[in-house]
């Protein structure tokens, strides 16, 4: 049996260790919040590395002083509105993009990416008369409710720029054997296209989740009672202009950290992939 | 370079808010309302939204004091408070607000927002409301209120807005440690003030962790804290007449030259994180800390847990008057333009609100410091119980206020760039000569 040269062994060893490190000081703040959430008052001020005591009171504390249970189905129903229009808008615009062929299309698809450039706080202004008109001329009730706190996120440019990407990469045969068939393009795309973009989609809904459980400054703008409030305006309650409540924030912050963890780990391969496939990664 | 692509992203943001709020401004402002419209209305049976920005016990006491004005008011009106975020959020959500016509009824605001409300018509004058013999205050009502914190509110005379409480910028000091380095007071002077940070850097307090850092004072980068050493060293931002800065002047340089000083001794530092002065004063490691008098109940908190159990207090700067100047600010109360009954409305609930009764109670809960003279009377033994309030307390008679431009918000930001700039190594004479004309340029963007 051939051994592996020692140059060889010691490089990879080297990565391992590098990598090791990096993992480290990447986890590094996320272990700082989950020991600080057991932590009292007093330890977070010393910066004690361990709780002396183990207070699992913070958590129902930090549960029950900012109405986290209200915020977090709040949270939960906005990220699912927002994730699902996010897919279904950017499939649609995708696949033209990438598929049909129509004079300017590569025009459109730059634009769509020009948006990138712009960051939502220039896109507040326009948005809130948008959704404020809305509110006064539709029988639906924008402010203050779902709607105005979804729909203005279900078009990414980022997202229809990753699903476009990854759809140029399917061969076109697909589309000849399914015209053969006499599929059009909406069965095509929503028949076989759609189970082949698993992966991008799921990480076009990952990030889509990510960016609707993160938001603050928008749903303080769009809203004015904490009926439709997310959990970022929750974990708020804990800093005023005098001071923070550490403790109380982090244990906040772990328990509204919880959900985009499990949607992490449960996808984690698929978002890998999605990333990958779309030429992103490195 | 990716900093200064952010930087050019926020300056753009900050663009489109301030075109927003041009837009606003370009039709022009309505007349304030007559003292016989004023008379005339009837507030009976309105409901008001008010955006406020407090949280946890503040924002409770807060919420029980509205639903007290509720069932107690004689005119049937309904005030519903609604938490809209910090300062910042509230601003961003007016300004917005004001072009989508979704605005509140009565909103906190810091002066230069007011101004800049004001100056797009969004909030009306209130003097109308407090010179109306109906409804206004009594001349021994106005007479209560402390002169300087209703002149803060005032612009080009007129009365934007209305204090419901103030704070103000005090030295927060370890009265023990002070103790241990020979000293049974505060400092009086600035050079004691060296000579005390200077002492503490090399002998650090008994009951602190031994290896750790031991500083004189912890600074803050806020403007709030260089407005205050430069009240402190005799000068002002703004000129007598209001129309220029006054950034580039000896106290500046005095207030800027101490501070590069004290870094240099190695008994300054910056502080690194919000509040983390709080935490390194509550342990010992720092023997002054600066910071506004709302702070108190945060520090008297880490102390107590901080598990060091020191006697500390608060005390003025050292003035080079010798009379104490203290920086004393706060939010006040705006009223937005709605109708002339929501507007009387929304005066009536303020006016309730300012009532010494009143301000005693919002004082226990929230350890701000009155606007009325007579609340003092109440408060007796709050004093006792809180001896460090107290200390603050006595200083409001020395109070100073930073200037209320609309533009200000800008220049506390150069302000903060000046002040890092000069601590980090930049010429202070080129720094403050620049900071004085960019300064300056806000005034006649502005105009």
């Amino acid at each position: 049996m051939a051994t592996r040269p020692a140059g060889r062994r010691w490089r990879r060893a080297a990565v391992y260790a590098g990598l090791s490190l990096w993992a480290a000081v990447s986890s590094f703040p996320f272990l700082w919040m989950l020991l600080s959430s057991f932590m009292t008052r007093g330890e977070t001020l010393r910066r004690a590395l361990w709780p002396e005591r183990v207070q699992w009171g913070n958590y129902a504390e930090a549960w029950r002083e900012a109405s986290f249970g209200l915020y977090f189905r709040n949270s939960l129903v906005i990220a699912a509105v927002q994730v699902g229009g996010t897919l279904l808008f950017s499939l649609l615009a995708a696949y033209p993009l990438a598929r049909l062929r129509f004079r300017g299309r590569e025009l459109v698809f730059g634009c769509v990416l020009a948006t990138l450039m712009i960051p939502e706080s220039v896109t507040m202004v326009p948005n809130f008369l948008t959704v404020t008109w809305l509110h006064r001329a539709t029988p639906i009730a924008w402010l203050n409710s779902w709607p105005a706190l979804t729909v203005p996120f279900m078009v990414s440019a980022f997202s229809i720029f990753l699903l476009r990407q990854f759809m140029r990469s399917q061969p076109s045969e697909l589309w000849d054997a399914a015209r053969i068939d006499g599929a059009g393009h909406l069965r095509f795309l929503f028949q076989i296209q759609l189970p082949l973009c698993r992966a991008p989609l799921l990480t076009v809904g990952m990030f889509s989740f990510i960016g609707s459980w993160n938001a603050l400054a928008w749903p303080l703008l769009v809203t004015n009672t904490p009926d439709w409030r997310p959990i970022s305006v929750g974990l708020q309650q804990f800093v005023s202009e005098a001071g923070a409540e550490v403790h109380l924030q982090t244990a906040g912050a772990c328990i509204a950290t919880v959900p985009v963890l499990v949607a992490y780990f449960l996808l984690q391969r698929e978002f890998t992939e999605g990333i990958s496939m779309a030429g992103l990664k490195g | 370079m990716g900093a200064a692509i952010s930087a050019l992203w926020s300056r753009l943001a900050l663009g489109i808010l301030t075109a927003a709020l041009a837009a606003a401004c370009s039709e022009g402002r309505q007349p304030a309302a007559t003292a016989d419209e004023v008379e005339r209305a009837d507030p009976s049976g309105q409901s008001l939204v008010f955006w406020y920005q407090h949280t946890r016990e503040r924002e409770t006491a807060l919420l029980e004091m509205i639903r007290d004005f509720n069932r107690a008011n004689e005119y049937g009106i309904q005030v519903r408070g609604e938490y809209a975020g910090d300062y910042d959020a509230v601003y961003n959500k007016m300004i917005v607000g004001l072009q989508g016509g979704t605005v509140p009824d009565v909103l906190v605001a810091y002066q230069n927002q007011a101004r800049a409300y004001y100056a797009a018509d969004g909030i009306v004058a209130l003097d109308p409301y407090i010179d109306s013999p109906r409804w206004g205050l009594s001349d021994s009502a106005r007479a209560d209120f402390f002169p300087a914190f209703l002149q803060q509110d005032r612009v080009d005379g007129v009365q934007i807005c209305f204090p419901p409480n103030r704070s103000m910028e005090v030295l927060y000091y370890n009265r023990d440690w002070l103790r241990e380095l020979g000293y049974d007071h505060p400092p009086q002077t600035w050079e004691e003030f060296r000579q005390m940070c200077r002492a503490a850097h090399r002998q650090p307090f008994s009951r602190a962790q031994p290896g750790c850092r031991s500083l004189g004072l912890l600074l803050e980068i806020d403007a709030s804290r260089l407005a205050s050493l430069v009240f402190a060293h005799g000068g002002d931002l703004l000129s007598a007449s209001g129309d220029a800065y006054t950034l580039d002047t000896p106290q500046m340089r005095a207030a800027l030259g101490l501070l590069v000083e004290l870094a240099r001794d190695g008994c300054l530092e910056q502080l690194g994180e919000p509040y983390g002065d709080q935490r390194e004063f509550s342990v010992g490691r720092v023997l002054f800390v600066l910071r506004s008098s709302s702070s108190l109940p945060f520090v008297a908190i880490a102390v107590r847990e901080g598990g060091l159990d020191f006697q500390w207090d608060v005390a003025p700067l050292p003035s080079v008057s010798g009379t104490p100047v203290v920086n004393v600010y706060g939010a006040s109360l705006a009223v937005a333009r709605t109708t002339p009954e929501r507007q009387l409305a929304s005066w009536l609930f303020i006016k309730w609100f300012t009532e010494p009764e009143q301000q005693a109670r919002w004082v226990r809960a929230s350890k701000y410091f009155p606007v009325r003279r007579s609340t003092a009377a109440s408060l007796a033994d709050y004093f006792a119980g809180d001896p460090q309030y107290h200390s603050a307390y006595r200083l409001l008679e020395y109070g100073r206020s930073e200037p209320s431009v609309a533009g200000y918000q800008q220049v506390r930001r150069m302000m903060q760039e000046a002040m890092v700039g000069v601590l980090e190594g930049d010429d202070v004479d080129r720094t403050l000569a620049q900071l004085e004309r960019r300064a300056n340029a806000t005034l006649v963007d502005g105009s």
